[in-house]
């Protein structure tokens, strides 16, 4: 059996995570807890903050993972996007220049005219 | 030599109508590929707005989810515990809204680039040129009448060359964004198979503080009461209704995700030539769901409040 992939790892504890952090929302854990003496009852909130930070703590990592991939894309996305506007300004710069030189024949041919 | 004129004539007359049809072809698959183009960026340009509404309401629903676990636990905690959680969760978060905001960053990033992919697919450049020559050819024949009247065939070149130029330049327009995507397909799909990962990851995270802050309500407007000796508040009914009905609305929160996979989908379809309608309203009414979802939550949590 293969050693399974560290983030495939990391995203099934994040979902436990989650998942224990539900369970300690819900009205059932909430019925549960209401008839325990004061120590269980603290001991559970102190066990719900440290889900809530361990939660809080491993989804950053799983977002600043993907979030450092994507800034490695950023370069190329921001290249690509010069060269498609340069491509335009060429298209927009053929017609600028027709125009032009459609406008310069226009005076000539009245100065040609007139000749 | 009347014969030898006329078999030329036929000669002629069937090289332009070849090059009428290769024209009309050479539109016609531009022009298609073209809308392909335009189509798929108006989809991207979409989702990057959407995606950039929701990092939002997903920073919203972490503070309140966690404000919400504070505020439940502060009872059972010592002075120097809450001293102690209100600051590491302080900390959590900003981290959380750094990472959001780099992820929004980056969706307006993406955003540009499927602007700029856009902005070529939809210029009108290419019918603006074909004017332009025919206004250039005009004014040739002002300045030399054997250009103004001249004619293949019966046919004058004024009346034509605007809408070969069209062609011309249109193809030179395609030909830009299919070199585009040669250079950057493969950044491209990377870029939206992160998309799915960054979402995937977003929506697991929005659904579990929407659903947390739902149980809650649960637990304290609908069943605590219940079960408890004393008398139901008033609308104890309808507030049980709304809570349970939201529940069934936290599905709409895997739809970014869902938005991002189809986007990824079309983009493979376009870099194959293939054509794969992306239903762009849908995908937006899909994610503004959320938004709707995470209105009904925070409303529901200021009444019971």
């Amino acid at each position: 059996m293969g050693a399974l992939d560290p983030s495939v790892i990391h995203r099934q504890t994040v979902q436990q995570l989650q998942e224990v952090f539900l369970r300690m929302n819900s009205p059932e854990w909430d019925l549960a807890l209401k008839e325990k003496p004061e120590n269980v009852v603290r001991a559970a909130a102190r066990q719900l903050l440290a889900v809530q930070r361990a939660r809080l703590g491993l989804e950053n990592a799983e977002l600043a993972d993907i979030q450092a991939k994507l800034a490695a894309n950023e370069e190329a996305l921001e290249q690509g996007r010069i060269e498609v506007r340069n491509a335009l300004q060429k298209l927009a710069q053929i017609e600028a220049v027709l125009e032009s030189v459609a406008s310069f024949l226009g005076v000539v041919s009245r100065v040609v005219s007139l000749a | 030599m009347p014969f030898s004129r006329n078999r030329w004539g036929c000669q002629a007359s069937s090289l332009l109508i070849g090059i009428a049809l290769g024209c009309l072809t050479l539109a016609s698959c531009g022009a298609a590929r073209t809308n392909h183009f335009r189509q798929f960026t108006q989809a991207g340009v979409a989702y990057s707005d959407a995606v950039g509404t929701l990092l939002d309401e997903t920073g919203d629903a972490a503070i309140a989810a966690d404000s919400m676990v504070l505020v439940k636990t502060r009872p059972s905690l010592s002075r120097e515990e809450r001293q102690q959680a209100i600051l590491e969760h302080n900390q959590l978060l900003r981290e959380r809204l750094a990472l959001l905001q780099d992820l929004k960053r980056h969706a307006r990033l993406l955003r540009a680039y499927f602007e700029a992919l856009g902005a070529l697919a939809e210029s009108d450049a290419p019918s603006g040129i074909g004017a332009a020559s025919e206004g250039v050819v005009t004014e040739m024949g002002k300045l030399h009448p054997a250009i103004a009247n001249a004619k293949i065939r019966d046919v004058a070149v004024s009346s034509f060359v605007g809408s070969v130029t069209t062609i011309v330049v249109g193809r030179f327009k395609a030909a830009a964004l299919e070199k585009e995507l040669q250079e950057r397909a493969p950044i491209i799909e990377r870029e939206l198979d992160l998309q799915q990962a960054a979402l995937s990851a977003v929506a697991r995270q929005l659904r579990t503080d929407l659903q947390a802050q739902l149980l809650q309500q649960e637990s304290n407007v609908v069943v605590l009461p219940y079960q408890g000796n004393e008398s139901l508040p008033a609308g104890w009914a309808g507030r049980r209704r709304e809570v349970l009905q939201a529940h069934a609305s936290l599905a709409s929160a895997d739809a970014a995700a869902d938005a991002a996979r189809e986007l990824k989908v079309a983009f493979v379809a376009l870099s194959e030539g293939r054509f794969h309608l992306v239903d762009v309203p849908r995908l937006i009414e899909d994610i503004n769901q959320i938004v709707t979802l995470m209105e009904n939550v925070s409303g529901q949590a200021e009444e019971s409040e």
